[in-house]
């Protein structure tokens, strides 16, 4: 890792579609130890701003930086978990193939996979704990185990950030935490960017926050108050928080990895 | 009844019917495999109707200009290759929905091939009869056919090989096919121009309107007993040239046009797959 460079830096970015903004005036910053939690509200901009971070969208004003160059140019050094529910149940393919294909970028089309790809496969597979599938079709899996495959095969390429679309959205409680874990144990090894709209588990892991509503609101503790998201939210804490768990007077203040048996 | 069911195997119009029959199968399971996976089963028949307007408007130019060279299936092939296009196309998908273009373009093709075939003096030119290129003459394959389609089906294989790494990436996950760098437009431009190429040898063999079906089922079949992509394209040619060799030979049998038998003998398996599949099953 360069370690002067910053790993995302964005300038007064306004993003969007056809010319509408979506979001405007990011300022964001990851550094190098970072885990960063982005929450906001559905439809605040999270996928946007993915985007501009990724090179798929291009700003509409300001910039995007990572380390230090355009996104399009350094995109494998970012590896990107996206939703898994996005992808089609039924596509004959095994949890070795969907990893393996995070080694492809940089080859050319008639490359075929070399034993090293093969290797650093099983590594990848080893660090999220799914070696013992590799030969499983990605249907028979459960989310959660779909979920560390994803994340997985962001892994294969040595990425120097790694990139998470609401990585929990679709396990449960139980497995929630199970992700963060892993997360943290990756956090040492590169920064972490988790986007969400639920910010339940996530706030007993991330180190830093920012709340996106259009605008992003940043924080530089781990923890950010409830003026601040309500103010990003543009609704009250009650409503993002889960029902029947009681509002943290600061919502990511405190370790509650303990408590969160009883908050279900 | 069947021993002269087999002896009209030393007919070469029989064995040009069994080659044709034979390499459809493989091109038809191994393409049609990306068609089921990626669920562009509608557009594939967008593309299979859309040619009808290209035979046509090769008769009429046949006629109207003298151009006796134009073959009627170059008109269905650069008709099948700009359908294939316009479907592939990011300009046209973001501004119009996927099944409204192949609303729109199947019927035009359909409608301009009816006129098109019309508008030609039939004294001049000899012209297929349209229920024959709707539903298949098999009968009426020539050598030039089988040494095009040849051609075609071993530049098919050849970009399968290729690109099948690429392809799996494309086809599973388009967005992350992108920010992995692949050039995603234009493997879906690929992609949908192998599909186009296989539909218009498709047609020769069971017709336009049958094509979604040889595309399709053996694919559909393949993929209740796998889950793997390679394997799902080699039992769907194995499901295909079972397919084409019974309906070949029963057609013989009961002096009937291949074409439908085929498709039939290829539906007729499908419902014993489903059952047996483990996937749903």
């Amino acid at each position: 890792m360069d370690g002067e460079v910053i790993p995302i830096e964005t300038v007064d970015l306004a993003a969007g579609y056809d010319g509408n903004p979506v979001i405007t005036d990011v300022n964001l910053k990851v550094e190098n130890d970072d885990f960063m939690g982005i929450i906001g509200p559905n439809g605040g901009g999270k996928t946007t701003l993915l985007k501009s971070i990724l090179g798929l969208l291009k700003p509409i004003k300001g910039s995007v930086a990572v380390f230090g160059k355009p996104p399009k140019e350094t995109r494998n050094r970012i590896g990107y978990v996206p939703q898994y529910a996005t992808f089609d149940e039924e596509f004959p393919i095994t949890v070795e193939e969907v990893v393996r294909m995070g080694r492809r970028r940089e080859k050319k089309f008639y490359e075929m996979y070399s034993p090293e790809d093969g290797q650093r496969t099983a590594e990848a597979l080893e660090d999220v704990e799914m070696l013992n599938y590799d030969d499983t079709p990605i249907s028979a899996l459960s989310g959660g185990q779909k979920q560390r495959v994803f994340i997985a095969r962001a892994l294969v390429s040595d990425p120097d950030i790694l990139l998470l679309d609401e990585p929990t959205a679709s396990v449960d409680r139980k497995l929630e935490k199970g992700i963060y874990s892993l997360l943290k144990e990756l956090n040492d090894r590169m920064a972490i960017v988790v986007v969400t709209h639920d910010i339940g588990v996530m706030s007993s892991y991330v180190t830093k926050v920012a709340c996106l509503s259009g605008e992003l609101y940043t924080s530089n503790e781990p923890y950010m108050n409830r003026e601040m998201l309500e103010d990003a939210y543009q609704c009250p804490v009650e409503l993002i928080t889960h029902a029947g768990e009681e509002i943290p007077h600061r919502v990511l203040g405190e370790h509650r990895e303990g408590s969160k048996g009883e908050a279900q | 009844m069947i021993e002269e069911a087999i002896n009209l195997f030393s007919f070469p119009f029989v064995q040009r019917m069994l080659v044709a029959g034979f390499l459809a199968s493989i091109v038809g399971g191994v393409i049609g495999t990306y068609v089921v996976v990626n669920r562009v089963v509608v557009m594939s028949g967008g593309i299979a109707h859309i040619t009808f307007g290209g035979i046509g408007l090769a008769y009429l130019l046949q006629d109207k200009l003298n151009w006796g060279w134009l073959d009627p299936i170059i008109g269905a092939v650069i008709f099948a290759l700009g359908a294939g296009a316009i479907f592939s196309s990011n300009f046209v998908q973001k501004r119009v929905r996927q099944d409204s273009t192949v609303g729109v373009l199947w019927v035009m093709g359909m409608a301009a091939g009816i006129l098109f075939l019309n508008l030609v003096d039939k004294s001049e030119v000899s012209v297929q009869e349209p229920a024959s290129i709707l539903f298949g003459n098999i009968l009426l394959i020539e050598k030039f056919d089988l040494y095009l389609f040849a051609g075609l089906t071993a530049g098919i294989l050849f970009l399968v090989l290729l690109f099948f790494r690429d392809f799996r990436i494309l086809t599973f996950d388009e967005e992350f096919a992108r920010i992995s760098g692949l050039n995603a437009d234009g493997l879906n431009l690929l992609l949908f121009s192998l599909i186009a190429l296989t539909v218009v040898i498709l047609i020769k063999v069971v017709g336009v309107i049958l094509v979604i079906a040889t595309l399709t089922i053996p694919a559909a079949i393949a993929s209740f007993f796998t889950n793997r992509l390679h394997t799902t394209m080699g039992l769907a040619v194995l499901v295909g040239l079972t397919g084409s060799f019974l309906g070949i030979f029963s057609s013989l049998l009961f002096d009937t046009p291949p074409g439908p038998m085929i498709v039939l003998w290829l539906g007729g398996m499908f419902i014993p797959a489903f059952t047996l599949g483990k996937k749903f099953g």
